[in-house]
């Protein structure tokens, strides 16, 4: 059986039909989008496009809406990683000490990753509005505030003020990605062994001792996988700006690389360029995912 | 004692956090009952207040509409005033400006647009109480309205004759006339100016499903849906066939190159999207398959994904079954369909639900691919109509419901298997 495979065609026949597809449409422009990357083209401009060597990255190097969107992309990454995976933890470690319900908040969590992206980001949009729903919900805080330290801050316009447009960003990110990291973290946790905790009881370690030398080095590995997971979404983030912000926010404070390169590909027309922005993304996020399964994977490994 | 109060604070804090997680869906669907003045008006109101209409003619008018409509005349008729004095001070109370505020006709369209705002004076600076922002439309292109009752325009001309003499600081002549119907509106409104109708004629609701009726209608919808529906379903079956077959032959069978093969595949799994979106739209274009299904849908009927996913559990199969079945004589490719296949059932449905929810949620991708309504999937058609209907928002959400209704139902109704499936293919990950 296994001899007539090696010596005839048909595994190959099998995997065909995905090969060409992934070799066409991902394979191939892989390689083809680093080519790019060395013209200067158009695609409208019949005489082709126009080699430039390395002229596409240097002016990229100097192109200050360039580091503005990798500032910006940074700035949503940590935002949405520090608070969007802190909190996701503390709530899946809620969850998971025998709540009753379970079932009806995971769901509930759960909800906002299901749904469409460019839908739910529209009804943040309305959320977001100068008089909307979440203004009106921190109305009071702000008076708090106000009596209390004399500290005015005035009407909070998220879509307006470059200052709000990112936090504004953070907080429809959080929201959207939380059930997802919520449902990861919990899953792991309902794993781990209650022997542990047991023995730990015995020895009379608190709540906080528990956590800190069992839940956690135990969930570094899925931390890990979140935190790479995050990163990745974080810096390929275009729909959300896309909604919210068409032009970029004010200052083109929401700008995201992968706006930007929208943005100089299918409106500037500078697809070389674009393409030269792209391999510069990718580098970025290989090296990221690599530092991390370095340094994290290390440390997860030794602790466990 | 401390324990209860710990526990009690868990449950607070996971329930606070599970409402702020849902409440945006009930915001949505709470906005699209609501009627556009009760939108713009400032107050936040959870559930859609009862609105008042008024049947003529057989149709359910909005009062506002039927009162713009009726008082037309008077703003014609006033317009002498707009030469008059010059104004000493404000002689508006903040009330009447609040009131003023709420004023907008929910028919736009059919009195020409109208859209007013006041905005207060924190945000003009020290332009007097404040100024009302025009949008759009202009007063010349309404249709003309039946005569008003003497009485009624008499107190029409005094709240106009007021506003006038504040509204002039403003120093535009098209603000003022502008600005000159939404009072004209309000008096009618407050006083109960000029119509006569009984009792069973005036009608109260308090969720517009017509909103819905009206946002299906004002982009192509069903086009989106159908284009949405094709692609997802064309691109499901297109990589869970591929990818079974992929797969199957990677998981049961030996051959030249096979680990290197599959090291390759899962080389591109670590290349970003867009990376290879541009290269992909030159491709694309040269096929001369821009703005064609082809373009949304052939370049996924294979991914990487699935191949990787189903190898995992087709290895798990012991080959008892694989050799019975060729001793029954069953060909490699009925073996897969009729033995692997429904042996990996739940690992299928987890492919098939992934890439169905991948594929309908797409935006990038369609939005650079195709350019004319007849070929944009519903995202695309959303994220237009989004960029187009500006403040229309109880259309947009009444839009938006629909739009992720779909997935919300296949998610409600696979729930066990969604979940399974991303806890396994995360903890793999």
């Amino acid at each position: 059986m296994k001899g007539k495979d090696r010596l005839s065609f048909r595994p190959y026949a099998y995997i065909l039909p995905a090969l060409v597809v992934i070799l066409i449409f991902q394979l191939l422009p892989m390689f083809y989008a680093f080519f790019l990357s060395f013209f200067r083209w158009d695609m409208i401009n019949k005489s082709g496009a126009q080699f430039v060597g390395l002229r596409n990255y240097i002016i990229l190097f100097q192109d200050p809406d360039f580091w503005l969107s990798l500032f910006n992309t940074t700035v949503f990454a940590l935002g949405s990683i520090v608070v969007g995976l802190s909190l996701s933890l503390v709530v899946a470690v809620l969850l998971s000490r025998g709540i009753r319900g379970l079932g009806l908040y995971r769901t509930a969590y759960f909800i906002p990753h299901v749904a469409s992206m460019a839908a739910i980001a529209i009804v943040w949009k309305w959320i977001f509005q100068n008089d909307g729903l979440l203004n009106s919900v921190i109305q009071p805080l702000g008076d708090l505030l106000a009596a209390l330290f004399k500290l005015d801050i005035g009407q909070i316009k998220w879509l307006q003020q470059p200052q709000w447009a990112r936090p504004a960003i953070i907080i429809f990110i959080v929201w959207k990605t939380m059930g997802f990291n919520i449902l990861i973290f919990l899953t792991r946790l309902l794993d781990i062994d209650n022997s542990y905790y047991e023995a730990a009881d015995i020895d009379g370690a608190s709540a906080l001792d528990k956590f800190r030398y069992i839940t956690w080095p135990l969930l570094m590995p899925t931390t890990l996988f979140l935190l790479t997971i995050s990163t990745i979404f974080s810096f390929q983030m275009f729909i959300p700006v896309f909604i919210m912000f068409p032009a970029g926010g004010p200052l083109n404070s929401a700008m995201t690389t992968v706006f930007y390169l929208y943005k100089s590909a299918f409106s500037n027309f500078l697809f070389g360029y674009a393409c030269a922005m792209a391999y510069i993304l990718f580098f970025i996020i290989l090296i990221l995912t690599l530092i991390q399964k370095k340094v994290l994977g290390k440390r997860a490994a030794y602790e466990i | 004692m401390k324990g209860s109060w710990l526990k009690f604070l868990v449950y607070l804090l996971l329930t606070v956090g599970a409402v702020t997680m849902v409440f945006p869906f009930f915001w949505m669907l709470a906005t699209s009952f609501k009627s556009s003045l009760e939108v713009l008006s400032a107050q936040i109101t959870l559930v859609p207040r009862l609105k008042k209409y008024i049947r003529q003619d057989g149709k359910l008018e909005p009062v506002e509409f039927l009162y713009a409509l009726k008082l037309i005349e008077a703003v014609n008729i006033s317009e002498g005033l707009i030469s008059e004095g010059i104004p000493k001070k404000n002689e508006l109370s903040s009330r009447f400006l609040d009131e003023l505020s709420e004023i907008y006709s929910d028919y736009r369209s059919r009195i020409g647009g109208i859209f007013l705002r006041y905005r207060p004076e924190s945000e003009v600076g020290q332009r007097l109480d404040g100024i009302w922002e025009n949008t759009m439309g202009r007063i010349d292109r309404l249709p003309s309205a039946e005569r008003l009752p003497a009485d009624v325009r008499t107190r029409v001309d005094s709240e106009i004759d007021r506003l006038s003499r504040t509204i002039r600081n403003l120093g535009d002549e098209t603000a003022f006339r502008e600005n000159l119907l939404a009072v004209v509106i309000l008096a009618g409104d407050r006083r109960g100016a000029g119509l006569t109708v009984s009792a069973t004629d005036i009608i109260y609701k308090r969720f517009l499903w017509s909103n819905f009726l009206k946002a299906w209608r004002a982009a192509p919808f069903a086009r989106y849906f159908v284009n949405s529906i094709i692609m997802s379903i064309a691109v499901t079956i297109g990589q869970v066939l591929t990818s079974a077959l992929a797969a199957y032959a990677f998981a049961r069978m030996q051959f030249r190159f096979k680990e290197t093969i599959f090291l390759i595949l899962l080389g591109t799994m670590m290349v970003p999207k867009q990376v290879i979106l541009i290269p992909d739209y030159v491709i694309i274009a040269k096929l001369g398959w821009i703005n064609t299904y082809y373009a949304l849908i052939v370049p996924f009927v294979a991914a990487v994904f699935g191949i990787y996913f189903m190898r995992q559990h087709f290895e798990t199969i012991p080959q008892d079954l694989f050799d019975a079945a060729s001793i029954d004589g069953c060909g490699r490719l009925r073996t897969l369909f009729q033995i692997v296949l429904p042996l990996s059932r739940g690992v299928v449905i987890t492919v098939a639900l992934f890439t169905f929810i991948m594929t309908w949620n797409s935006l990038l991708w369609p939005l650079v691919m195709t350019n004319t309504p007849e070929m944009r999937p519903l995202q695309v058609g959303l994220a237009v109509f989004n960029q187009e209907s500006g403040t229309e928002w109880e259309l947009l959400m009444a839009a938006s419901t629909f739009s992720i209704l779909p997935l919300l139902i296949i998610f409600f109704v696979a729930q066990k298997q969604f979940i399974e499936g991303i806890t396994r293919s995360g903890m793999k990950g």
